[in-house]
């Protein structure tokens, strides 16, 4: 599981390649091992510049969810010297107290969307999102995101590893906005995720992805993460941008 | 270098047309005890702090920061620690529950409940909100993965093994809704020394919105030494 890296492709993606975006299934044929060229997604430090920051944080919320990530953090896999229930109770009221004059999730969807906030909330990079690690994006000259973080035991699968799961949720997330800040935002046809070696927790790994073709209304992307300058994952995704979205309407 | 071979069934592992093909005699797959030291309670708490600041229209909630800091700070101060067994240990309760997908005491997780049924296949009905928003109104892809990746994971601990991701292929169908009723099932397909295959399915009603397949690997010393051979690629 260590040397999984295909040979570089500078003619771009094995599956565009093939053309017509065929997205598998179970019922399908397996995608063939996306060819990924590691040059291009190289763990680069420095000469980014940070993007998808939000910092208006009028109303306390960024604030509060920081908060609510500590005590996160505090107790994943914790073992307690101390009471529970007591400051269990002072969060149910807080709970309470905001739940009384909370508009529903309809209207909040509504309210997200007609002002266009949405990267406050992203379930990745969203300083309002308490799933949120959260990732900080930087984009560099040649179109990728790049995104240096270190993950908690809440986001553990195997001992001592990064969940595989939050591996793919974090490409799909750098993917698709790397091609909203590239103009060819779209939605997800395919992420197909390639586990090189262990993603360690509680040490600093870097995301990195971005566009490496575009035909028509298609972007295909690709990704990587490192740590330590070893190679842990790579990913390659399809998206495609629905009809009806223009350019920055979508997330 | 890992070989990606596809399964040799050339057959569907989930049936996509009938999220309901596997019956109803399913049965809780596993319970994560409550070690009674309010852990659970507390992360149920935090969970549904989660769901309230998610996309709020809050105006202030400064003194909701104030209490919920003097708590943060009351917890490091009373010296929480890393329990051992969520690094060592797969599969017992305490590593499960810190899962973020299915873990009961950890609030980033749903968390998906899932069901066993004797052909082996895994089931989880859930419902995300908004927490788990990608596209306007449509769960996160990454989410998708996310969970998907677990369900494999729990196909393959149905079948008796445990391997962790070395690919995973998620294919979108059709956009995944918040706020309604999801239903997952996955099922493991086929072993060959360490290498394990799973597919899972992804259904809103009768719409499949997304399917799933993974090569997984085995860990060298966690089952019998006989198993205890290199993948070749």
């Amino acid at each position: 599981m260590t040397d999984a890296v295909g040979p570089a492709a500078p003619e771009g993606p094995t599956a565009g390649a093939t053309g017509d975006g065929d997205v598998g299934g179970p019922s399908g044929a397996r995608r063939p091992r996306p060819v990924i060229d590691p040059a291009f997604l190289g763990p680069v430090h420095g000469a980014g510049v940070p993007v998808d920051r939000a910092d208006d944080d009028e109303a306390g919320l960024f604030d509060l969810v920081e908060q609510v990530r500590r005590i996160r953090a505090l107790t994943s896999g914790g073992q307690f010297a101390t009471e529970l229930a007591p400051l269990t109770e002072r969060l149910r009221a807080v709970a309470d107290e905001l739940e009384a004059t909370s508009a529903t999730p309809q209207e909040r969807l509504e309210a997200m969307w007609s002002n266009r906030k949405y990267m406050a909330h992203c379930p990745v990079v969203g300083r309002s999102n308490v799933l949120a690690p959260p990732m900080e994006y930087e984009l560099l000259d040649d179109g990728r995101l790049r995104a240096e973080l270190t993950l908690g035991i809440e986001y553990q699968g195997p001992p001592g590893r990064v969940h595989g799961g939050v591996v793919a949720l974090m490409f799909d997330a750098i993917l698709g906005r790397a091609n909203h800040h590239a103009g060819t935002t779209g939605m997800t046809l395919y992420l197909d995720v390639d586990y090189h070696g262990a993603t360690p927790l509680l040490e600093p790994i870097v995301v990195t992805g971005g566009p490496v073709r575009v035909e028509g209304r298609k972007v295909w992307s690709q990704g990587a993460i490192y740590a330590g300058g070893q190679l842990c994952a790579t990913a390659e995704g399809l998206f495609v941008r629905p009809r009806e979205w223009v350019r920055d309407g979508g997330h | 270098m890992v070989s990606t071979d596809s399964p040799a069934s050339g057959q569907p592992p989930v049936d996509t047309t009938d999220p309901g093909s596997v019956g109803t005699d399913g049965a809780p797959f596993f319970t994560q005890p409550d070690d009674g030291s309010g852990h659970l309670e507390l992360a149920a708490e935090l969970r549904r702090l989660r769901g309230l600041v998610a996309g709020s229209t809050f105006e202030d909630v400064h003194d909701a920061v104030g209490v919920v800091r003097e708590l943060a700070d009351q917890l490091e101060a009373a010296g929480t620690r890393v329990d051992p067994l969520s690094f060592s240990s797969w599969g017992v309760p305490e590593h499960l529950g810190a899962n973020p997908a299915i873990g009961v005491r950890n609030p980033v997780s749903p968390p998906l409940e899932p069901v066993v049924f004797p052909d082996g296949t895994v089931r989880a009905d859930l419902v995300l909100g908004i927490e788990y928003q990608g596209p306007p109104g449509c769960v996160h892809g990454g989410i998708v993965a996310l969970l998907f990746d677990e369900m494999l994971g729990l196909a393959n601990a149905a079948a008796g093994s445990v391997g962790m991701t070395a690919d995973l292929r998620v294919s979108y169908k059709s956009p995944t809704p918040l706020l309604q009723p999801l239903r997952f099932e996955a099922r493991q397909i086929r072993t060959e020394g360490r290498k394990i295959w799973s597919a899972a399915t992804l259904h809103a009603g009768d719409t499949l919105c997304a399917s799933t397949e993974g090569l997984f690997i085995e860990p060298r010393g966690i089952r019998d030494a006989d198993r205890d051979k290199p993948i070749e690629g």
